[in-house]
Order: C-alpha cells, then structure tokens, then sequence
C-alpha cells in the first residue's frame, strides 16, 4: 500500500480506533470502510492537506452519528428507533449540498460529511420513494450539483447498525462500478446483484445450463417479465413486441431449458441465470 | 439554436452510451428523442444539461460552445420523470424557488409565479403542499418551476412516466398546448412512441446509442429505415415477414403476393430476386378490403382476433409466421380459420436479412 511507504508508522484499523493516541492522527476512508492512524510526526503540512482532501480526519470530538454508523455506539438518548441513510457520491464540488438536504427535509434529516465526495444523510423520517428520487431531481435542477444518490432501506437504531450500512455501502459500491445510473434504491441493487453472491458451483450450473445460447434479446426478455411479476401484456407492452411474440420466446425458451417463464419459481431461476451473464460480461 | 456536432458520450470502462450523435435543432422546435431503455436518449440529454460531461464532439447553443459551461449558466430549464418539488414547501414556493436562487425581485416573482399558475391552471392550488396534490398537479406543479425560468430551452425527461394513462393522454395534449403558446425550444425525452408521434414537431430514434432516423413523425412512420424503426414507431407494430422474391411475386411458403412494379424494379437492381428478404408491412395495409385483386389476397390462419369497436385487429399466421392485420369491425372470423386478407404491398417496404436496412 502506498500509504504505507510514505508514512512508516501506518496502522489500518477495521474498526474505529476509540482508545487515541494523542501522538497520532486518525483518518477515515469511506471507500475502503477503514481508518488509518498516522504518527503526527510524520504529517506534514502538505501530507495533512492532502490526507484532509482524500479521508475524514477523526478527532477527539466525533460525531455520534458517524460513531453509530460506523461502529453501532448507540448515543445515550436518541429520541430515534429508525433510520433511513441515503448516500451520495458527488461527482462535481458538493458544498451546497447541506443548503439543499436542509431545503428539502427540513429537520428531519442529517448530513455528515464522511469525505470531499461522499456524504450520508440520515433521516428521521419516512419519504416516499418518489420524494426521495425527487431529491436527487432537486439536487440537479436547483442545485446543478451532480452525483449519484443510494436509498438505504429503513433500519433499526441499535447497535448492529453498523453492520446493516455496512452492507448498504459494499451494495451501491458494487452497483455503482457495474451500471451508469444516478439514482439506487437498495431493493433494485439488491436484486440485480444477488446472482453474483451465489457460490461458484451454482453460478456455474446457471450459466452452462440455463443460458446455452441465450441471446441478448432473450436476457431482457426474462429480466422484463420478471419486472412485471410474469404479466406477459404488460412486459410485452415494454418490450415494444406483440404478445404472441412474447409467448412464442417464453415456449421457446422453455424448448431449450425446461423452464415455463409463467411460473414464478421458473421465472425467478432464469431471472438470476440472465442477470448472471449480464453481470459476468464484461468481467 | 442547438448544434450537436458528433457527440459522444464513453464511460472509463470504454463502455458508449452515445455515439456520433449529430443534428441541428431550430429554434421553437419540439424535438423527440425515442428508443428504448438503455438506448442512450436521457444520457444525450444529461449532456445538454451539463450534467454528464461530454467525451467527445461539441455542443453549441446559438452558436457558442457549451461543452465547458457550468449547467447553472446554460440557461436551460429540466423536467424530470421525479417530480422535483419541496415537499415541505407550498406550490407557490416551489414556483419561485429557483427565481429566489436566481436573485429576482420580489413583484417579479410574483408576476411570474402567478402567471404560470394560471397557464397551467394552479391558481386554486398556490398554498398547497405537494402531499394533498394528485400525481398530474405535482407534475404540473414541476412544469410551472420551469416555466417561471424564461429558460431558453426546456429539456424534459419522461415527465409522463410516472402517471396512470388516463392523466398522461391528457398532460400530453396540455405539454403540447403550453409549447404551442410558450414556443420555446423543446428537448424531449421518452421511451412511449405514442408519445413522441402526437407531440414531436422531429423525431429522434435511437438504439444502444446511434441515431437510427430523424425525421417529422410522419416520414419516420411510412418510411423507416431500418427493422428497428419499422418496428418501434406504430401500434400495433409492424409486421415482418420473411420470404423470398420469386419473378414478381413475394413468397412466403406456398403463398404469394404480387410486388407493385416499382418496389419490383428496385428489388431487382438490387439483385433482390431469389433471395430471402424481409417484409415490413403495416397492419392496416393487411386487411379484408380488395378480395377482386387475386394477386395481392393471401390465405391466412387467424389465431386471435379483438375487436376494438371501429374495427378488428386479427392476429394470424402465414407459415407460422405471424402477423397483425386491421379488419372490417363486422367481419366473421373464428379462432382458427383460414382467412383470405389483402396484402398492400404498395405501402410495404422490403428489407435486407442481414443488415435490416430498408431497401431502396
């Protein structure tokens, strides 16, 4: 590691280092989830400039947000059972960021600032998922701020917290170095990811069994029926084909691999088949 | 007013998202960008906006090029498919919102709020907040924050997507309306082809991030250029069928359709004649009209038929090949019987097997 040849005295910690050493500094890396303690005798002005620009440095006075998040240390008194955590990568400068999140959630919500470009922001409340892709609308039109937005799903405050963001944050990792969109919701990358946490031989099973030749217009196909619950009108309707046609592809798909795409456990099977080749492409 | 000088947008990973896209947009134009999902038509417009950076090509407005401008100093007003609005503001404050940012003075903001409240017929509705309104009035509300704007170019991303499709035909005809009397420069994006062919003044259309046509909604529709296109603008779609060109006739199995002389003479300088071709033809050129003119009547087997009311749809099968053809409403069809319909093949269109372009 590179930081580790510039600066000796490196210690990577996976969990926050709560006992300081005042002989020491400690930054966050948000990308890795990791913080990394820096004799000060090393840091120069210059070092500590840049470390500040890529990492957050933690001081004595941490924020209790970013403690519940990051290590499930459970403030005292939290008038809060539940959470939602959004987390936005900024593309561009982001300092108008805290006016836009206070505009548009008032005092339900809380930013913290965890690097230059990445922020979560906690709400106490419930939005809409409509509201909340509104958000990152706002975030564009009125703000011509650009960045990628992931709506975590409502979470319990206690102290495995930590580990269900955790698992949020490797989530819309993994998604966001896999598609080009800007918004995420937890569900849909959860869903469009889940064929690449099954174990190897199953993946294997899937891609040489149920894709034999399975074309690209056969994986949308499946991966559109399978977002319309199976109703073949209406994934034929956004397939641009006729509904016979679509019939036709499901009879023959079920030639080829046994599979009758108006059952759902068929569906669900050629579902993960299809969003495993499409995940393994390009890798 | 807008120059899209050969752009294109590629990801780190090499991945295109838009290729080569070239067109120059007139001023008070309404210009539709079609395709389907992944086709690379928000991506264009998030490169007007300034919102995607752009990794190849120039992009002027009025002459200037914009590639480098900041978004704020585009002068562009957005509407997205995600109502944009403050949930905890009301619709008036929502309207003069981005006047405020922009520093306009009180009365000016007024003036402009309430008149686009009356254009889009919000007047009532001023102290509401976003939660009591229906989806069509929050929609409404999202056309008003841009209108107040004076922007000298609207760009519109699916604004439609997210109604039912009773309030859709309606906001349809009311975009249509509002463009018609604000005549601002209209960018318009959607993956609905009913959409793009009542509103658009230019169609755009557009497949895994190349421009297949551009053209007025009528040319796109009676001449595609290719099977994409054929098959995309139109409902129910059009019809392709694979045969092949015997003397003058077009075979499909054991049946065959005469081939007016002109599609003829260009099939045969095209050295068409006896090879497999592809066959786009409409449904309402497939019909029970001209049963006199044996040379164009072909015997069918019905699968399905509805009727709509004015008319009936038949889904049929040449060869198992199947079709979509438009009936007379009182015509008496079965389930499986055989069905003599009339192929006009004057309003066909002939395409090559292998690269799906119309030949011409």
């Amino acid at each position: 590691m590179q930081l580790a040849q510039l600066f000796p005295s490196l210690k990577i910690h996976h969990i926050y280092p709560t006992r300081q050493n005042f002989a020491t500094s400690i930054f966050y890396d948000s990308t890795n989830t990791c913080w990394y303690e820096i004799a000060k005798s090393e840091i120069t002005v210059r070092d500590s400039l840049y470390l500040k620009h890529f990492y957050t440095e933690c001081t004595e006075q941490v924020d209790p947000w970013l403690l519940l998040l990051t290590q499930g240390i459970v403030p005292k008194e939290t008038p809060y059972s539940s959470v939602r955590i959004l987390q936005y990568h900024a593309k561009k400068d982001a300092h108008q960021l805290r006016d836009a999140v206070e505009l548009f959630f008032m005092h339900d919500a809380y930013l913290l600032e965890v690097s230059s470009d990445t922020f979560w922001i906690i709400l106490f409340k419930d939005y809409s998922l409509e509201e909340l892709e509104g958000f990152l609308a706002i975030l564009e039109n009125d703000f011509y701020l650009h960045g990628q937005l992931f709506i975590g799903q409502i979470l319990p405050v206690t102290e495995m917290l930590h580990t269900s963001f955790k698992s949020e944050q490797k989530i819309f990792q993994s998604i966001q170095n896999l598609q080009y969109q800007t918004i995420y919701t937890f569900t849909e990358s959860f869903q469009s990811l889940l064929p690449l946490y099954l174990n190897t031989p199953i993946q294997q099973y899937l891609k040489l069994t149920l894709l034999t030749d399975l074309n690209e217009e056969m994986i949308t196909t499946i991966t559109t029926l399978f977002i319309h619950n199976g109703n073949m009108s209406s994934a034929a309707k956004e397939l641009h084909i006729h509904r016979n046609t679509l019939l036709y592809r499901v009879q023959r798909y079920s030639e080829e691999t046994a599979l009758d795409l108006r059952r759902n456990e068929d569906l669900l099977l050629a579902y993960l088949a299809a969003q495993l080749q499409k995940l393994t492409k390009y890798s | 007013m807008l120059d899209f000088d050969h752009l294109v947008k590629r990801y780190p990973d090499g991945y295109v998202a838009v290729e080569n896209f070239h067109l120059k947009v007139e001023p008070g134009e309404f210009l539709v960008l079609v395709g389907p999902s992944g086709c690379g038509k928000s991506t264009t417009l998030r490169m007007v906006a300034g919102l995607e950076s752009i990794s190849d090509g120039e992009l002027r407005i009025d002459g200037k090029r914009v590639n480098e401008v900041e978004p704020k100093d585009r002068d562009i007003a957005m509407v997205f498919q995600n109502y944009a609005l403050y949930p905890h503001m009301n619709v008036y404050d929502n309207m003069a919102f981005g006047l405020k940012l922009r520093k306009f003075s009180k009365e000016q903001i007024d003036v402009k709020v309430r008149e686009a409240a009356a254009i889009l017929g919000l007047t009532d509705l001023l102290d509401k907040k976003p939660k009591s309104l229906s989806g069509g009035q929050r929609q409404r509300v999202a056309l008003g924050r841009a209108i107040v704007r004076d922007a000298k170019l609207f760009l519109m991303d699916e604004p439609l997507s997210n109604l039912d499709a009773k309030l859709r035909v309606q906001m349809r005809s009311e975009i249509t309306k509002l463009h018609y009397r604000l005549n601002t420069t209209t960018i318009y994006v959607t993956h609905d082809q009913t959409e793009a062919m009542t509103m658009a003044s230019r169609i755009v259309v557009m497949k895994d991030g190349i421009i297949q046509q551009i053209g007025i909604p009528r040319e796109v529709y009676d001449t595609p250029e290719n099977v994409f296109v054929g098959g995309f603008i139109g409902s129910p779609a059009m019809n392709f069928l694979r045969g092949n060109v015997v003397g003058d006739y077009f075979e499909i199995a054991n049946e065959k359709v005469r081939i007016p002389d002109e599609k003829l003479k260009i099939l045969k300088d095209q050295n068409y004649v006896n090879r497999e071709i592809i066959l786009g033809i409409r449904p309402e050129d497939i019909n029970d009209g001209n049963k006199q003119d044996s040379s164009t009547l072909v015997t069918t087997k019905v699968q399905v038929s509805e009727l709509t009311g004015a008319e009936m749809i038949v889904y049929a099968t040449i060869a198992d090949q199947q079709f979509v053809g438009k009936i007379h409403a009182d015509a008496d069809v079965a389930m499986g019987q055989e069905l003599p319909l009339n192929f006009n093949l004057a309003k066909a269109h002939f395409f090559d097997p292998a690269t799906e372009i119309r030949i011409r």
